[in-house]
C-alpha cells in the first residue's frame, strides 16, 4: 500500500471533524503509456504517472470534495481540511475508527501485464495495425494509430470502515484510416480494449484493426447521400448499442433521476418500453473493456437489470445519490482519475438477446436504413432528444442491402424509440467506447443483437 | 518537491544519462467549483492538479515523460523513460530545444475579481434564487455553478530559458429548466468575469422562449448561425489550420496561403493577447513568443499555424502555437475568433427574409468530422419569416461542410461573443448569415 492505515484513518477522521457524516479517500496510481504513429512513423510517446488522492464528506444531502497531487502527510491533511471546512464548521472529536480491509477476487486479471511489454513490442503491434490499413487499398492517403494501456491502482476507504483497493489493466489499439478520391475524404476508425494485458493481440491480431478501419473509410468514399425523411432503421449488432447507450442509459443514471432530470424518473415498475426489449448494465463480464471488480466508491460491480421485457426494473446509483433516492447503490459509481468525484456511469451496457432471426429483419425492411456503425452522438437526459451520427449505413430496399450512403444522422426522443423497437436478433454483440459525462471520461461497453426500429426520423441531405 | 532542487536534479541526471538538450513544463492549477440546487449548495470541490513534463532531444530526435507531481517520479525515471522513447523515435521531423524569443509581449491589461470560498457560495445562491423568481415557469430543477481556476506554468531548458506564466479566472453557470404543462426545455449560459450586470430576465426569457417549440419541413433554408452555435463550429473545426494536419493530408489547406478560402466577410484572428481577457498568454510551451495574427483575412488564407517542430518541417516561422500536454507538442489556437461585422440583428434577419435562425446545436463530437468537414447535428432556434423572428422550431438536423460555410457566408453582425473555457485556448463569433445549409426536419 503507498498510504499507511494509519495515515488513512487520520485523514478520514480529519474530513469528518465539521460535522459530516460520512468521508470517503480514494487513492489513486495509474501509469498510462501510449505509442502513436503518423505517416509510418512514430510520432507521441507517452508515458505518464498520475498519482493523487480525492476526499469527499457529505452531510445529508450536501457533499464536498478535494483533490490533491500532493500525497505528502501534510498534503493529505490540507485536502481533507479544505473538504471539511466546506461541509461545515466546528471541530469535534471522533473516537477512533476501525477499518477492514476487503480483497475482492480479480475477474480481469492480464495475463502479459503492460509492464512486461517492451517499447519495441508496442512499436510493432501499431507499425502492423498501421501497415495493413495503408496497403488494404491505393485510396488510402492517410493512418494514424495508437496503443494505449493503463496499469491503474485504486484504493478507497471510507467511514464506515471499508478499506479495499483493486488493480485494473487495459490495453486498447485504434487505428484511424483517411480515404481519398478527386479531393474528396472520408475517414474510418476501429478501436477495439479490453480490462486485460497483451494477450489480446493473440485472440484479436493488429492487421484486423486495421483493415477494418480502412474498409469503413473506403466504403464511405463510395457512397451517396440519403435524403432525409422518416425510415424504418435497422441497427446492426454490436456497435449499434451506442443508441441505446445514450438515448436511454443516460437517462438511467442517478445523476440525471435523482434530480428529476430524467424522462424515466418515478416510473419503476412501469412498461416504458417495448416487451421485445430487456437492457442491462453488467460490470462483471470477465476482461469486457467496461468492467471492474469494484467501482471507485469501492463497492463490487454487478449485473444490473434496467428493463426487462419493456419494464423498467432499476437505475445506476452511487452512493450520494442514493441518498436522495433512498435506494441502494448498484456498483455504478465511477469517475475519471482522482480528480474526479464519483458518480453513477455506466459500465457495460447491453439490449439482451431476442427470438429474431438477423436475416428476417432486413428482408421486413421494404425502404430503409441499415446503420452498420454509429459514430456517437449526445442526449439531453432531461428530454431524452438525442441526436446521433450513423458512420457507415446501407440503404434498404425490398428487403436487401443495396448501396452505402453517407451523412446520415438519427434524431429523436429516447423514450419513443424505445417503444418503437419491434424485432430484436438473437446474436449479442459488443463495442468499445469512452464515454464523457460529470466524472469524467471513463471505458464503458456497449452491445446489442441487430434490432429493429419501426419508424424514425433520419435527416440527410 | 521543490521545482527548482527538481530542476537541478534534472540537469544532473540528464548529464549523467549523456543528453545535452532537454526541457521541463511544469504545470499547476488550482480550480474551485460550487453548485447550489433547491435553495442549498449541493456540491463543493477544491482541486490541486499539477504535471511535469520532460522533453529530451537526442540526434535531432525527441523523447518525452511525465507525472502529475513531481514527487510521483525521481528526476533519474524521468530522464530514462524519456532517453529510452528519444531512442526509439523513427520521427522524420527534427527536434530542437529554443534558446528564447528574447522579447515576450506584456499581457493587455485585464482585471479579475477574486471569490473566496464564501463569497462564491453567497453568489451561487443568490444567483439561483434571482433565476428562479425571474419567471414562475423557471423550474426547481435548476442549477447555478461557480468556477474559478488559477493557472501557473512554468518552463525551463538546458539552454538558460526560464519562463513563467500565472493566470487565473471565474465563471458562473447557469443550467435552466423551464416548463410549461407537461414541456420542458433546457438552457445553458456561462458568464464570465462581471456577473453584476447579468440581466436574469433576459436569461429566463432566452430559456422560455424556446417552450412550444414545432418541426421544420426539409429543405434548404438561409440560416443565421447565433454567436454560440458558430463558436461550437469554429472549436471543432479549428484543427483545419494546423499546419501539421495540412501536412499530413488530414486538412484541405496545404499550399493554400494567399488563395481565398473564404467569403469576402470572413476574417479569422488569433489572438494570445485579447484585450481583457484573463487567460492571456505570451509564450507558447516552446518559449517562443505569441503574437497576434489574421488566419483568414477577408476570405484569403494568410497563414496556418505552427510550433516549432512543424514550422521546421513546412519550412516556415513558428506562429507561437505550440501547446504541450503528455507526450509531443501540438498545434493549438489562442482566443479564436471572427471578426465582427457592420450588421444589427435586424438587418440580418430582414436579409435572412425567410429561414431559421439557429440558437443552439448538439453532438458536435460526433456529428461532425474535422478532416472531411463534413458535419450532421441535430439543431434547435427560431423560424424567421418576413424578415422577424416567428416561433420556436426543434428536431431537425443540419447538415453541410465546414469548407462550404465558410464560403458562403452573405452576413456578419455586430455581436460578438466568446465561449467560456477558463482557459487561454477559447473561440469567439458574431452571428452568422449563411446560405445553403440542408435542413432535415419533417
Amino acid at each position: 500500500m503507498y498510504l499507511s492505515e494509519d495515515l488513512i484513518r487520520e485523514v478520514l477522521l480529519e474530513a469528518l471533524k465539521s460535522g459530516g457524516d460520512f468521508a470517503e479517500l480514494f487513492f489513486e496510481r495509474t501509469v498510462t503509456r501510449s505509442v502513436s504513429i503518423v505517416d509510418m512513423h512514430t510520432d507521441s510517446f507517452v508515458d505518464h504517472i498520475s498519482e493523487g488522492v480525492g476526499i469527499r464528506v457529505f452531510k445529508d444531502l450536501s457533499s464536498a470534495f478535494s483533490s490533491t497531487s500532493d500525497i505528502s502527510p501534510s498534503g493529505l491533511m490540507r485536502c481533507a481540511s479544505n473538504t471539511a471546512s466546506a461541509i461545515g464548521s466546528g471541530n469535534r472529536k471522533i473516537d477512533d475508527l476501525e477499518l477492514v480491509y476487503v480483497k475482492h477476487e480479480d475477474l480481469h486479471a492480464p495475463e502479459f501485464a503492460p509492464s512486461a511489454v517492451s517499447l519495441s513490442d508496442r512499436i510493432d503491434i501499431v507499425r502492423e495495425a498501421c501497415t495493413s490499413a495503408k496497403e488494404y487499398s491505393p485510396l488510402i492517403s492517410q493512418v494514424t494509430g495508437r496503443i494505449q494501456d493503463n496499469e491503474r491502482y485504486i484504493l478507497i476507504a471510507n467511514s464506515n470502515g471499508l478499506l479495499t483497493d483493486d488493480m485494473q489493466t487495459c490495453v486498447r489499439l485504434a487505428v484511424n484510416s483517411v480515404a481519398s478520391e478527386k479531393g474528396e475524404t472520408q475517414t474510418g476508425f476501429q478501436g477495439p480494449g479490453v480490462k486485460r494485458g497483451y494477450e489480446f493481440f493473440d485472440m484479436y491480431p493488429p492487421s484486423a484493426v486495421g483493415i477494418e478501419a480502412s474498409r469503413e473509410a473506403v466504403t464511405k468514399l463510395r457512397s451517396d447521400y440519403i435524403a432525409a425523411g422518416s425510415y424504418p432503421v435497422v441497427i446492426q449488432s454490436g456497435n449499434g448499442g451506442v443508441l441505446f447507450h445514450e438515448a436511454t442509459g443516460h437517462s438511467l443514471e442517478a445523476t440525471s433521476v435523482a434530480y428529476n432530470n430524467s424522462e424515466f424518473s418515478g416510473k419503476l415498475g412501469e412498461q416504458i418500453a417495448s416487451s421485445k426489449l430487456t437492457a442491462i448494465d453488467d460490470g462483471t463480464i470477465p476482461h469486457a473493456w467496461g468492467s471492474v471488480n469494484i467501482d471507485d466508491e469501492g463497492n463490487p460491480t454487478r449485473r444490473n437489470v434496467l428493463i426487462e421485457n419493456g419494464i423498467l426494473k432499476g437505475y445506476m446509483i452511487d452512493n450520494f445519490n442514493s441518498r436522495r433516492m433512498k435506494m441502494h447503490v448498484t456498483g455504478s459509481g465511477r469517475r475519471q482519475t482522482y480528480s474526479y468525484a464519483a458518480t453513477s456511469r455506466m459500465t457495460n451496457t447491453y439490449i439482451a438477446a431476442g427470438l429474431d432471426d438477423e436475416k428476417d429483419i432486413i428482408s421486413s425492411v421494404e425502404k430503409g436504413l441499415l446503420c452498420q456503425k454509429l459514430g456517437g452522438g449526445s442526449v439531453n437526459p432531461a428530454t431524452g432528444e438525442f441526436n446521433f451520427s450513423v458512420s457507415e449505413g446501407y440503404l434498404i430496399e425490398n428487403g436487401r442491402i443495396t448501396r452505402p450512403i453517407r451523412g446520415a444522422s438519427l434524431i429523436g426522443k429516447g423514450s419513443e424509440i424505445i417503444r418503437n423497437i419491434d424485432m430484436v436478433g438473437m446474436n449479442v454483440r459488443r463495442g468499445t467506447g469512452m464515454c464523457g459525462s460529470a466524472s469524467g471520461s471513463i471505458p464503458v461497453e456497449i452491445g446489442q443483437p441487430m434490432i429493429r426500429i419501426s419508424s424514425m426520423t433520419v435527416g440527410g441531405r | 518537491m521543490d521545482y527548482e532542487l527538481f530542476l537541478d536534479d534534472i540537469r544532473d541526471a540528464a548529464k549523467r544519462e549523456g543528453i545535452y538538450l532537454w526541457e521541463l513544463i511544469y504545470t499547476a492549477t488550482d480550480s474551485l467549483s460550487l453548485s447550489a440546487y433547491q435553495g442549498s449548495i449541493d456540491t463543493f470541490s477544491s482541486q490541486f492538479d499539477s504535471m511535469v513534463n520532460l522533453r529530451v532531444v537526442l540526434d535531432g530526435r525527441e523523447g518525452t515523460a511525465s507525472a502529475d507531481s513531481m514527487d510521483a517520479i525521481s528526476p533519474e525515471e524521468l530522464v530514462r523513460k524519456a532517453h529510452e522513447h528519444a531512442l526509439y523515435s523513427d520521427s522524420q521531423n527534427e527536434a530542437t530545444v529554443y534558446k528564447g524569443s528574447g522579447l515576450y509581449p506584456e499581457k493587455t491589461p485585464f482585471t479579475t475579481v477574486r471569490y473566496d470560498s464564501e463569497e462564491a457560495r453567497k453568489l451561487v445562491l443568490d444567483s439561483l434564487g434571482r433565476i428562479i423568481s425571474s419567471d414562475s415557469r423557471i423550474s426547481d430543477s435548476t442549477k447555478v455553478y461557480f468556477d474559478s481556476v488559477s493557472h501557473t506554468r512554468r518552463l525551463a531548458n538546458n539552454k538558460g530559458l526560464k519562463l513563467d506564466h500565472q493566470a487565473e479566472g471565474n465563471a458562473l453557470s447557469f443550467s435552466i429548466k423551464a416548463r410549461e404543462g407537461d414541456e420542458v426545455v433546457t438552457y445553458f449560459k456561462s458568464f464570465e468575469g462581471d456577473f453584476d450586470s447579468i440581466d436574469y430576465k433576459a436569461l429566463s426569457q432566452k430559456a422560455t422562449d424556446q417552450l412550444g417549440a414545432e418541426g421544420v419541413d426539409s429543405g434548404e433554408y438561409h440560416i443565421l448561425l447565433s454567436p454560440r452555435v458558430s463558436s461550437s463550429f469554429l472549436s471543432t473545426f479549428k484543427g483545419i489550420f494546423s499546419g501539421r494536419a495540412n501536412y499530413l493530408g488530414l486538412a484541405r489547406l496545404k499550399d493554400m496561403e494567399g488563395r481565398m478560402i473564404a467569403s469576402p466577410l470572413f476574417t479569422l484572428v488569433d489572438d494570445p493577447l485579447y484585450p481583457g481577457y484573463s487567460f492571456q498568454r505570451c509564450w507558447d510551451s516552446d518559449g517562443v513568443a505569441t503574437r497576434t495574427k489574421r488566419i483568414v483575412s477577408s476570405g484569403r488564407l494568410e497563414t496556418l499555424l505552427y510550433n516549432n517542430e512543424w514550422a521546421i518541417k513546412c519550412g516556415k516561422k513558428s506562429t507561437g502555437n505550440s501547446k504541450r500536454g503528455a507526450g509531443r507538442s501540438q498545434i493549438s489556437p489562442y482566443t479564436l475568433y471572427i471578426e465582427k461585422g457592420e450588421s444589427t440583428m435586424e438587418e440580418l434577419l430582414q436579409r435572412c427574409g425567410d429561414g431559421i435562425l439557429v440558437s443552439s446545436i448538439k453532438g458536435l463530437h460526433a456529428g461532425a468530422n474535422s478532416v472531411s468537414g463534413e458535419f450532421s447535428l441535430e439543431a434547435s432556434g427560431f423560424l424567421v419569416r418576413g424578415g422577424r423572428i416567428a416561433g420556436p422550431v426543434k428536431g431537425f438536423t443540419i447538415a453541410g461542410n465546414f469548407y462550404d460555410l465558410i464560403g458562403n457566408i452573405e452576413g456578419i453582425g455586430n455581436d460578438l461573443e466568446f465561449d467560456v473555457t477558463l482557459a487561454s485556448s477559447r473561440c469567439g463569433s458574431p452571428t452568422l448569415l449563411v446560405k445553403g445549409i440542408k435542413v432535415a426536419g419533417k
